[in-house]
């Protein structure tokens, strides 16, 4: 491999993959803001812990120097000696301390995912619940090189410093009837506070680069976006054949995917989808998809 | 919204995108991705009233990026996770498919984080090794010497199957 080869890997690479959707503008601002008055805050912090030293300092040596000395300074002891300040409130805090930029991550987590405790077990427990969502002849599990996984990762604070969270499942679809076919389901939950304001087709069509026709669904009065592809349009991810996505009025959003095949699977394809375009759309607003 | 801000904002609109994607092939994952170009941002918008030569903006986020990839990555973040715990790992899928990139990005994934650096700011953002070497804070001979390394390790990495397609 020489450096024209990985030039071109990197590229294919890149064209291959499926970016999410652009990040958030308003977000960068917002964290640029906060970062620069923790900052101010610092400083500010800096300058009194070094004015107050400064005074001790003065309060101490100056009159001596100035060849005074006849008077005690109020605050200082019996001997003319300031008493070591008790307060933390004007000790500079450590160097670099405060200028630290990253996310703070909830919970004592390291980083975004969280790999164990309540957070995890949502979305194992979300699992369970999309494999109870197919019709029968169908069932959800792991297959040879198709494998159940599931995320649960932390997004952001919303306003009301609530946490934002996003579970997901992909999991294998066989049929039971022993033909060896793995299709996909999947699942994606956003909880409330996102600041995405996408609705229906328009919170489809941000999904993972899937281009093709989208069209509205009512559902029981909800209106649910239901995108369908088959991959050929340019630039098209094919990670699903068909994607439902269903925004409740407070905030929560909810994806539900499904496809034939299951990606990086050597397995056959299923010959259909497991559900049908009415399902996937009522599956997305089912209320158990409806996490905090 | 001052005029800083709309600037940053502007700014950031129209290049996080691209910083995203060179994030992604330095860690592996987008979301690490993002939280990658997230602090770098943050980090540009501390210092974007020094910045008084706004032509060298993108030199400076790049250099923000790789910096605090490197030094993140030292202090133990941006391995890759997988969601799988125990499962063996699968065969190279086969190439020409989307996961051809997954078989590109596991190999980069074992190039050490500073010759992935490289090779990524040499070979994906087409800078030149002075350039390079500005971004890295290190020596022209450093960046050759790295890139070298790297590309052995790639070599060494990825499948047969896949070399004979490249070539």
């Amino acid at each position: 491999m020489n450096e024209h080869e990985v030039r071109d890997a990197l590229r294919g690479a890149m064209v291959a993959s499926s970016p999410p959707p652009p990040m958030d503008t308003g977000l960068a601002v917002a964290a640029g803001q906060k970062a620069y008055r923790r900052r101010q805050t610092t400083r500010a912090g800096v300058v009194a812990g070094l004015a107050v030293v400064g005074i001790a300092v003065g309060a101490t040596y100056l009159p001596s120097a100035l060849g005074g000395g006849g008077s005690t300074e109020a605050g200082a002891g019996p001997n003319g000696v300031v008493p070591p300040i008790q307060s933390s409130a004007g000790v500079p805090p450590r160097a670099g301390a405060g200028d630290k930029t990253g996310t703070s991550w909830p919970d004592g987590q390291s980083d975004r995912t969280a790999t164990s405790g309540p957070r995890a077990d949502k979305s194992v427990d979300l699992a369970t619940k999309l494999a109870a969502a197919l019709p029968s002849g169908f069932a959800a599990r792991d297959a040879d090189d198709a494998k159940v996984r599931t995320q649960s990762q932390f997004v952001d604070y919303a306003a009301n410093n609530a946490q934002v969270w996003e579970y997901q499942v992909i999991t294998p679809v066989l049929k039971t009837d022993g033909a060896g076919q793995v299709g996909t389901l999947y699942v994606q939950v956003t909880t409330a506070g996102s600041t995405s304001t996408a609705e229906a087709c328009g919170a489809a069509a941000l999904a993972w680069g899937i281009k093709g026709d989208c069209a509205v669904v009512d559902v029981g009065g909800k209106q649910v976006g239901l995108l369908g592809s088959d991959g050929s349009e340019a630039g098209s991810s094919t990670s699903f054949d068909q994607l439902a996505a269903y925004r409740y009025t407070d905030g929560t959003l909810v994806f539900v995917g499904q496809a034939k095949a299951f990606n990086g699977s050597k397995q056959p394809a299923l010959g259909e989808l497991p559900l049908s375009g009415d399902q996937l759309a009522a599956l997305a607003t089912d209320a158990k998809f409806h996490l905090d | 919204m001052t005029d800083r801000d709309a600037a940053f904002a502007e700014y950031f609109a129209a290049r996080s995108g691209a910083m995203r994607g060179t994030a992604f092939l330095l860690c592996g994952d987008w979301h690490r991705a993002e939280d990658l170009v997230q602090v770098t941002f943050t980090k540009l918008y501390l210092a974007w009233k020094r910045i008084a030569r706004h032509e060298v903006i993108d030199s400076y986020t790049r250099q923000i990026l790789v910096r605090t990839f490197v030094s993140d990555t030292r202090l133990g973040r941006y391995r890759r996770e997988r969601f799988a715990d125990g499962s063996p790992e699968p065969e190279s899928p086969p190439v020409g498919s989307p996961e051809d990139r997954m078989v590109v990005l596991e190999a980069l994934e074992h190039v050490p984080p500073r010759q992935r650096a490289v090779l990524v700011l040499r070979y994906w953002e087409d800078l030149s090794v002075e350039e390079t070497a500005r971004a890295l804070k290190c020596t022209t001979g450093t960046v050759k010497s790295q890139a070298a390394r790297g590309l052995q390790t790639l070599r060494g990495r990825l499948a047969d199957e896949y070399q004979e397609r490249v070539r």
